[in-house]
C-alpha cells in the first residue's frame, strides 16, 4: 500500500515538474521583444537556460513561432564569448546556433570541447542532442579532428 | 604676535566650518524642494477603463499628469492591464494618441506565456516592439 502511495506521489511530482518546465532568458543591457518578426534580441552577459542546456553569450537572437497561443523557440543564434553547458561538457566558440526544433547545436570559430581531463579544439562543431553525438571539424592540419559518441 | 596669528587661524577655521555647514544645509533644502514635485494639471489616485480593439484597458496611477497634448505621465506606482497582458511600473509616460509607452523605472510585465522583470521599458505599438531596459529576466511559461 505504501509503495503504491509512493508511486502515485512520484508520478504527481514528475508530471508537475514536466508541466512547469521553464525557459529563462537574462541579459544585462536589455532584451527586445519584436512580436512583428517573432524574435527576442538580448544583449550584454546573456544567459539562456532550460532543462537541457545552458547558453552564455554577449548577444542572443531567439526566433519563435506561436503554437496554441504559446511562444515556441525554433532557433537561437548566439555571438561573442559563446559558452554552452550540456550534460557534463562545456563548449566554447565565437558564434553559433541552437536549433531547438531538431535538437541540434552548431558552433563556429575557436571551438573548444571542455570535459573532465581533456580539451578538444577545432573550427566547427555539430552537436546532435537527440542522438548524443558530437562532430568536430578543423581546417588546419595541426588541429584536432575527432568524432566521438557517448553511449 | 604668534598668539594673534594662531587666534586668527582659529577664527578663520571656525568661520570656514560655519560657512560649509550653511552651504550643506542650503544644498539639503534644495534637494527636498526638488523631490516635492507639484503638478498643475493632475488627478490623484487615477483609475480608468479605456475600451479599444485590445478590449478593456485598465489604467491605474498614483497621479495622472497631463504633460503635453501628446504625452501623459502616470506618476508613482502605475499599471496598465488588458485581457492579454499587465505592466506594473512607475512614472510611465504614455501617449494615448499612438499607444506608445515608456518608463525608466523597475518594471514587471506578465502575459499568459511569460513573466518579465526589468529596469524599465519602451513600448512601440505600431512596430509591436517592447524593449525591456537594463537588467532583464524573462521566464517563459511552457505549461
Amino acid at each position: 500500500m505504501t509503495k503504491i502511495f509512493k508511486l502515485i506521489l512520484a508520478s504527481i511530482v514528475f508530471f508537475y515538474l514536466e508541466a512547469t518546465a521553464q525557459d529563462v532568458l537574462k541579459a544585462k543591457i536589455g532584451i527586445k521583444w519584436d512580436s512583428e518578426n517573432k524574435e527576442y534580441i538580448a544583449e550584454g552577459d546573456v544567459t539562456f537556460e532550460n532543462d537541457d542546456v545552458k547558453i552564455f553569450s554577449q548577444y542572443l537572437n531567439a526566433k519563435y513561432e506561436v503554437v496554441d497561443e504559446k511562444e515556441v523557440f525554433n532557433q537561437i543564434e548566439v555571438r561573442e564569448d559563446v559558452k554552452i553547458i550540456f550534460n557534463d561538457e562545456t563548449y566554447t566558440a565565437n558564434y553559433g546556433s541552437y536549433e531547438k526544433s531538431n535538437e541540434m547545436i552548431y558552433l563556429y570559430e575557436n571551438v573548444k570541447i571542455i570535459s573532465e581531463g581533456r580539451i578538444l579544439t577545432g573550427d566547427e562543431l555539430v552537436i546532435d542532442i537527440e542522438n548524443n553525438t558530437r562532430t568536430m571539424k578543423a581546417s588546419k592540419k595541426d588541429s584536432i579532428v575527432e568524432v566521438f559518441i557517448n553511449e | 604676535m604668534s598668539k594673534l596669528i594662531t587666534s586668527k587661524i582659529f577664527f578663520s577655521f571656525i568661520l570656514f566650518i560655519c560657512i560649509s555647514f550653511q552651504i550643506f544645509i542650503i544644498f539639503l533644502n534644495n534637494n527636498d524642494h526638488q523631490s516635492e514635485v507639484i503638478f498643475k494639471n493632475s488627478l490623484d489616485n487615477f483609475e480608468t477603463i479605456m475600451f479599444n480593439k485590445d478590449g478593456n484597458n485598465i489604467i491605474k496611477a498614483k497621479k495622472l499628469v497631463y504633460v503635453s497634448e501628446e504625452e501623459t505621465l502616470l506618476y508613482g506606482n502605475s499599471s496598465l492591464k488588458n485581457d492579454n497582458h499587465e505592466i506594473i511600473s512607475s512614472d510611465i509616460v504614455i501617449n494615448f494618441e499612438n499607444g506608445n509607452a515608456k518608463s525608466l523605472k523597475y518594471t514587471q510585465f506578465k502575459n499568459q506565456s511569460m513573466n518579465v522583470i526589468s529596469n524599465g521599458f519602451v513600448y512601440n505599438k505600431s512596430l509591436n516592439l517592447v524593449e525591456f531596459l537594463g537588467n532583464t529576466e524573462i521566464v517563459f511559461l511552457n505549461d
